[in-house]
């Protein structure tokens, strides 16, 4: 069976489940719906600076269909499908996935407490690179690119994630841990590979204090080898940790979310090198360094319509000084209510940035509609905060 | 009469003997009073007169609780508290042990800041035996409780009931969590208020029974639907929600407007919050029962509770009605009505009714009386309401039982099956212009009988005369389309609801996981490049700023696809 099969398959007894399940309705007779939430999003980023004569300009484009249910009582499940081109310069092509399939299914283990998920990307149609293609790929998934989905190869993966949850006073506590695993990347004829495995361990705590609401996130990613397609290790991903506090306060109609972060990576290990003489190590892979600060203004002029001013100031840099540069991305979102209850949100973008004497200048769009089905509910307004804030 | 006792109960011994007794038959939990007594109430700008009568106030209302055994550990020692509170040692653990004498479990502390525009009061219930942590919590007053003291004291002794059932049962009581009105988009600016306590101000999305909402400069109306009837809240106007589909209407304009038929869908989908709850009732009034237990009316009701007959309940009613008047039960409920409206029975009596018009208690009361109008039962319950002076509760009467909407204003009763009525008050004139629909007037002030109203028809009144006029036509045009605009059904009525199919469902949704959870999760799975959608009703965010606390596949470079490792 083909993976599009086996999602179709998946599906519909998924649904089929979600509709033979009768202990909700038994209990709260038969109007009980699923909550639901259809939505379709466009992403596209073009880099303007720095450009090379006579090329295209580097661009990205990405098209999102989600749907996600709520179709047990204890359980949610989502399905989206990704179509993503990229071009870099030095391709000979643009870089096409026209079909990525995601699964992904949540349960609620102990009510309000633990949760697990467990869900994967099987690329259905995916994209394909020359042997060409390879310098400018290398190039680009190393080191600074300002695209919004760097790493724009989406090879087979599965994650499985548990979850925990505890509120005291005003205080909410979360924490995780996830574990990735990725198989063979076909997309480069003759070179097949492996991406690293990685294990994910995050964590937030949120204050809801009198003035403001404070939000501080932890996340260490364990990075496995990356392997050639014997499975022969080759490269160890260095380790990325990452923390940020946020600074979150609404009032009346117009709200504040201030943050500061910092991910620091260590160099990735590459693997020893045999020669006929004494192993030799190879050089170290630094890894750029990020510190980030994170503003925006909301603002609603009527219960029908959010504005949003963000920054996203970004400071760049290699623990051995080898590189340093910065880069800062200013937003303007807008988001609407259509039929009072799905939505229509749209973003636009300029990024700036400089590393290695290069100049960046990118501007970038993004549009959604969601089409919610969330049964009776009452709506709030007012200025929203960033999702768990 | 010294409503708590100074160092014991200050009761005849044959009547503590008969209480204990009674107490120990009607539950055990009765023996699981708190011993509590306040140590002092100090308020920023007033002076020792006031202070010592707020912290006699609170007491006072404190000893109502049945839950709490109160204590005057001032009335020797005023002198002494006030003192050790000024130089900063009344917390001293070994001072209050000294005072307590192994009889006073938590020692309560209220202390009050005047800010500009209300009163700060951080409360504290200190542990009196030993060092243990003190329960603290804080209540924002109106100003107003400046001058009206002993509302102050009911405030505070409130919040600080709340807190200490709230830690001994580590829940909070049920009536809290019940019969919550929900506003289709939250009033803002606005304040809601409980007496003198202010429960939130700014944004109001929620209005508990016996709170006040009070909507301030807010751009336009805002629409609370009960069943299928739409009342419609104005700026600078302030509200009441006494009971379901009974309103008091402060100040201001309220318009009611009758929604679609309970059989429609549309009907369908706003009602089947309440009728879900349908099979909870029992429980619920059994809990409640829990929360009070030497209350004999929950007591009763919940024996009640452990039936599941039709014809038992009003067994249980008809039993309550041939006894005679100087039964326990309706002195109990008397002492219960002369209480405030904030008063647990009334409250409860009122969650009930939220839960579901059809519910089995109103279709059994309802049933008692249509059995005799002369019932017993309503003659008492009509004699507890004269029991208090308050001519709103003897207007009231039992409205609470009857299936019509109740509008009260300082001036006016009204009472019917409006359709779409506009009402206002303001200074003393109470108006009421009926467009559609049909009410019956009457004012509160005087004995004039209430008056018909039907459609196209005024009423205006001070509290004693009533003035009847029509209706200019061209003000009730404007009052439809007034109406029309703010008719909730026109704006949320989702298309999703006119599509066939059992995901389309009309009605609530299944319990989804907690908000901030899904959105912790959602932001996992973005490293797989997902963009999971958060299945909630709450309050909506932005997602995660891209390009910050980015992990997994985002963030592990492609070292094979060096060109150097290509290749055999």
């Amino acid at each position: 069976m083909k993976p599009g099969q086996s999602a179709l398959v998946w599906t519909l007894a998924l649904a089929s489940v979600a509709h033979a399940q009768t202990a909700d309705s038994t209990e709260y007779g038969k109007e009980r719906s699923y909550p639901w939430i259809a939505h379709s999003s466009l992403d596209v980023f073009y880099l303007h600076t720095p450009a090379e004569p006579g090329r295209p300009f580097p661009y990205q484009a990405s098209l999102y269909q989600g749907f996600t249910i709520q179709s047990l009582s204890f359980a949610w499940f989502h399905i989206g499908l990704r179509s993503r081109e990229t071009y870099v310069y030095g391709f000979e092509d643009p870089y096409r996935e026209p079909m990525v399939l995601k699964l992904q299914g949540s349960v609620e283990i102990l009510p309000d407490l633990a949760y697990a998920s467990l869900g994967g990307n099987i690329p259905l149609l995916a994209g394909k690179l020359s042997v060409e293609d390879t310098l400018p790929l290398y190039q680009a998934l190393n080191g600074y690119d300002p695209f919004p989905s760097p790493d724009f190869l989406s090879p087979q993966a599965l994650q499985i994630a548990v979850f925990g949850r505890y509120a005291w006073a005003n205080w909410t506590a979360m924490a995780g841990s996830a574990y990735v695993r990725e198989t063979l990347f076909r997309g480069l004829p003759g070179a097949s590979f492996y991406p690293a495995a990685y294990f994910d361990l995050f964590g937030r705590a949120i204050f809801q204090g009198a003035a403001a609401r404070h939000r501080i996130d932890v996340r260490a990613s364990l990075y496995g080898d990356e392997e050639n397609a014997d499975r022969i290790p080759a490269h160890l991903e260095g380790n990325l940790y990452q923390l940020r506090y946020e600074w979150l306060k609404s009032l009346r109609k117009v709200g504040w979310q201030l943050g500061a972060g910092a991910a620091g990576k260590p160099p990735d290990r590459n693997r020893r090198i045999m020669l006929k003489s004494d192993l030799v190590a190879a050089a170290r892979d630094e890894n750029l360094q990020r510190a980030y600060g994170e503003a925006a203004l909301t603002w609603v002029p009527s219960p029908g319509i959010l504005w949003r001013l963000h920054v996203l100031p970004k400071a760049i840099f290699s623990w051995n000084g080898e590189q340093s540069g910065y880069e800062a991305e200013t937003g303007i979102s807008v988001g609407l209510k259509v039929w009072e209850y799905h939505r229509v949100r749209a973003t636009g973008t300029v990024l700036m940035g400089a590393l290695d004497g290069k100049q960046y200048l990118g501007f970038g769009i993004h549009a959604e509609f969601a089409f919610r089905h969330l049964g009776v509910q009452d709506l709030d307004d007012g200025p929203e905060p960033a999702e768990g804030g | 009469m010294n409503p708590f006792p100074e160092a014991r109960p200050n009761l005849p011994r044959s009547a503590a003997l008969l209480v204990l007794i009674s107490a120990l038959w009607l539950c055990p939990r009765a023996l699981a009073k708190v011993p509590v007594s306040v140590l002092g109430a100090y308020v920023e700008g007033k002076d020792s007169d006031y202070v010592e009568g707020l912290a006699w106030d609170l007491s006072q209302a404190l000893a109502d609780d049945t839950a709490l055994l109160v204590f005057d550990l001032r009335k020797k020692n005023a002198g002494y508290l006030d003192s050790a509170h000024a130089s900063g040692r009344l917390r001293d653990p070994k001072l209050l042990a000294a005072l307590s004498g192994d009889r006073v479990k938590r020692g309560l502390l209220m202390e009050c800041q005047e800010l500009k525009e209300e009163y700060r009061c951080f409360l504290e219930a200190l542990e009196m035996q030993g060092d243990g942590p003190a329960l603290k919590d804080t209540l924002h007053a109106l100003l107003e409780a400046g001058q009206k003291r002993k509302l102050f004291g009911q405030a505070a002794a409130a919040t600080f009931a709340r807190k200490l059932k709230a830690n001994d049962r580590a829940t909070l009581p049920a009536q809290d969590r019940l019969a919550v009105l929900k506003l289709r988009t939250p009033a803002r600016p606005a304040m809601l208020i409980r007496g003198l306590a202010i429960l939130s101000k700014g944004s109001v999305a929620e209005v508990p029974l016996g709170t006040t909402l009070v909507i301030q400069d807010a751009p336009g109306p805002v629409a609370v639907s009960i069943e299928n009837v739409h009342y419609l809240l104005y700026p600078h106007s302030s509200y009441t929600y006494l009971l379901p589909k009974v309103v008091q209407l402060n100040e201001g304009t309220l318009g009611i407007l009758k929604g679609v038929d309970s059989a429609s869908i549309e009907g369908r989908l706003r009602s089947a919050a309440a009728l879900d709850q349908s099979n909870l009732i029992w429980k619920t009034l059994t809990k409640v029962a829990a929360l009070d237990t030497s209350n004999l009316i929950w007591k009763g009701l919940g024996r009640v509770t452990s039936l599941d007959s039709h014809n038992l309940i009003l067994k249980n009613l008809q039993r309550i009605t041939s006894l005679d008047s100087s039964n326990v039960l309706f002195k109990t409920l008397g002492k219960a009505v002369a209480l405030d409206t904030s008063n647990l029975v009334l409250r409860t009596l009122a969650q009930v009714a939220a839960l579901d018009t059809s519910n089995l208690i109103w279709k059994g009361l309802g049933q008692v009386s249509s059995l005799d109008s002369n019932n017993v039962l309503w003659r008492k319950l009509g004699e507890v309401a004269t029991l208090d002076g308050n001519s709103i509760w003897s207007k009231l009467g039992l409205l609470a039982f009857q299936d019509q909407l109740v509008v009260l204003t300082p001036s006016f009763i009204v009472r019917g099956q409006p359709q779409a009525v506009l009402l206002r008050h303001d200074g003393n004139v109470s108006t009421v212009e009926v467009v559609k629909g049909n009410v019956n007037v009457q004012p509160l002030l005087s004995s004039v009988e209430p008056a018909t109203l039907g459609p196209m028809r005024v009423a205006r009144t001070r509290g004693y005369a009533l003035k009847l006029e029509r209706l200019n036509p061209m003000r009730a045009d404007r009052l439809l389309r007034e109406f029309d605009d703010l008719d909730p059904n026109k704006g949320s009525r989702p298309f999703a609801i006119f599509l066939p199919g059992k995901l389309f469902g009309a009605g609530a949704s299944l319990h989804t996981a907690d908000r901030s959870i899904q959105s912790f999760v959602a932001g996992e799975f973005q490293a797989l490049d997902m963009e999971t959608d958060v299945l909630s009703s709450e309050k909506e965010g932005w997602s995660e700023f891209p390009g910050t606390l980015r992990s997994g596949a985002q963030e592990a470079g492609c070292y094979l696809c060096s060109p150097d490792r290509l290749g055999p």
